[in-house]
């Protein structure tokens, strides 16, 4: 299907174009600096641009929201943040606020708890990218080539072009080579966040021109002689 | 109402998209046509004949001859300093084109950016004049019984105007109420929509003038001849009203009369010009970008299909703001199939 080959393709190069054109348009050339992270001062939290744990965030008003549902979480709570935290306490307490009939403060909670969860599933959902390790293979441009696009640590790590024949076989190690990179704990920028969140778009629901492969030499070469490349 | 908004809108759409196929393939069969619109695999030649002649029937893009449809002939596009125009003015018995009658036709030729003609009639509306109407416009229903009948007033007035572009203040009222007339006279409606210059000074003056009626725009620009809801008075400060419109849209850059027609089009229509600009984008995946006079990018988007995508943006869909004022900027689309033999392409308005 020469209608369908790379969509892969035009969505990296859009996103390319967008950070380096900043298009007044693209609402996205403006989220790059929206990107905000949660850092604990004392016992509470605040919003920081500084890169840290807890980040980046889309929205600067959801993170200052889940900073203060935060504000009262015990240290048991924030280690299991990803796997909900206070939330379960949060919303036994809005139970409890709303059957005394103190409505403004349980309203002010909910929006809390409502801005937490989005947090914590941002967090989580970043937290599985990182370790997403996979191949992703669409047809080439040319008829019988492929292009490969080596994903580790959530992030395009090599584009090789797969040609027909043995060749592949050789771009493929290449591919792999450049996916050899040490774990890394650095905090995540905005941009690799966006670009996970790109990847991870395809890898959940891949058009019918794209095969998701994990990073697996046997695996990927399986794959293209099944498909007539090598 | 809502059904009616809902008919116009979709005869418009089906139009457009009559244009575009005509000006890709040129002149086509009624039945080729008919199928290509209403997605039909088969018609017969009498039907596809009926729906075209209906669709196609007050729009002056499309000409419908025997069994076959074409492109109309190429308008003449004189420059500002050199058109005419016929400005006028309807008074009326009521709001409703179907149910109230015209009571009062005035009209001023406009030649060389000067007043150098006029018409005005009275018109016997065959109802009695209502007691508001009556005190706003100052008729007597006396004067209208000895006065002429609409059809008779219509046939002089496009008499007067000839080729000239009609021109009014709010101009769809005044159309709807001619158009009534044309349609009984003659079965057809006006070749193309007169020059409303409620929209003109609403896109000239914008950020200027909070309001553009008729009385507000005559006190703005302190033109001799007060509206007062009477036709030919009405008529002559519209007119003066649009001399000065013309002046400001010269100093934007307009010359020629299909540019001014451009500044007072609707969102829709100002759009739907520019969709030559997609032509040519393949049904493929890549990346497009749209860049303003100056080849700025406005905006980059993706697409599987850029044909469709690129064309999706001159409907009648809104986009978000942004994106729209990128749209009524745009005057170059440059789009990228994604691949290693790929070289950008582009279209410019130019």
């Amino acid at each position: 299907m020469a209608g369908a080959r790379s969509e892969l393709e035009a969505a990296l190069e859009e996103l390319r174009l967008i950070r380096e054109l900043e298009p007044p348009a693209n609402s996205r050339s403006r989220r790059r600096e929206r990107g905000v992270y949660l850092r604990r001062r004392g016992d509470d939290f605040v919003v920081s641009k500084q890169p840290g744990r807890l980040g980046p965030i889309g929205s600067r008003r959801q993170a200052a929201l889940a900073a203060r549902a935060l504000a009262s979480a015990t240290d048991r709570e924030l280690a299991t943040l990803l796997d909900g935290g206070p939330l379960p306490r949060l919303r036994a307490r809005l139970a409890h606020l709303a059957d005394s009939l103190r409505y403004e403060e349980a309203a002010r909670l909910r929006d809390r708890i409502e801005a937490l969860e989005h947090v914590v599933e941002r967090l989580a959902r970043l937290r599985r990218l990182r370790e997403l390790d996979a191949c992703l293979v669409v047809p080439g441009a040319e008829p019988g080539w492929r292009t490969a696009f080596f994903v580790a640590g959530g992030i395009v790590r090599a584009v090789r072009p797969l040609p027909p024949g043995a060749g592949a076989l050789v771009e493929l190690e290449a591919g792999l080579a450049s996916c050899r990179v040490e774990d890394e704990d650095e905090p995540l920028t905005a941009e690799h966040a966006e670009d996970m969140l790109l990847i991870d778009g395809f890898v959940r629901r891949p058009p019918p021109e794209l095969a998701v492969l994990p990073l697996e030499r046997e695996r990927i070469a399986a794959h293209l002689t099944k498909s007539g490349v090598s | 109402m809502f059904a009616l908004l809902w008919a116009v809108q979709l005869a418009l759409d089906s139009l457009d998209r009559l244009v575009d196929t005509l000006e890709e393939r040129g002149p086509l069969t009624a039945v080729e046509a008919a199928r290509s619109l209403f997605a039909t695999p088969s018609i017969s030649e009498g039907l596809a004949s009926s729906l075209l002649g209906e669709l196609t029937a007050g729009d002056s893009r499309v000409a419908c001859f025997g069994g076959s449809v074409a492109l109309a002939g190429q308008q003449s596009d004189p420059s500002l300093d050199e058109a005419e125009f016929v400005v006028f003015d309807l008074e009326t018995t009521g709001l409703s084109p179907a149910r109230d009658r015209i009571c009062e036709l005035g009209a001023v030729r406009v030649r060389g950016l000067e007043l150098v003609d006029s018409f005005q009639s009275l018109v016997n509306p065959g109802v009695a004049l209502p007691e508001p109407v009556a005190r706003l416009t100052g008729l007597q229903q006396e004067e209208l019984r000895a006065a002429p009948p609409a059809a008779a007033v219509v046939r002089q007035f496009l008499a007067f105007a000839g080729d000239a572009l009609l021109v009014a203040h709010n101009a769809k009222f005044d159309q709807r109420f001619l158009e009534q007339h044309l349609v009984a006279l003659y079965g057809r409606r006006l070749s193309e929509p007169p020059l409303c210059t409620a929209a003109l000074a609403r896109r000239l003056l914008e950020g200027r003038l909070r309001r553009v009626g008729l009385a507000s725009l005559a006190d703005f620009f302190g033109v001799p001849t007060a509206p007062c809801h009477r036709a030919l008075p009405d008529a002559e400060a519209t007119a003066q009203v649009l001399v000065r419109l013309i002046g400001l849209s010269q100093e934007l850059g307009a010359h020629r009369l299909s540019e001014l027609r451009a500044l007072a089009a609707p969102r829709k229509r100002r759009v739907y010009d520019k969709r030559a600009l997609a032509r040519g984008a393949p049904a493929r995946p890549g990346v497009y970008l749209f860049h303003d006079r100056y080849g700025q990018v406005l905006y980059v988007g993706r697409s599987r299909d850029l044909r469709a995508r690129l064309r999706s943006y001159f409907r009648s869909e809104r986009q978000r703001p942004s994106v729209e004022a990128a749209l009524l900027a745009l005057d170059r689309i440059e789009w990228r199939v994604l691949g290693p033999s790929s070289r950008p392409r582009s279209r410019s308005c130019a």
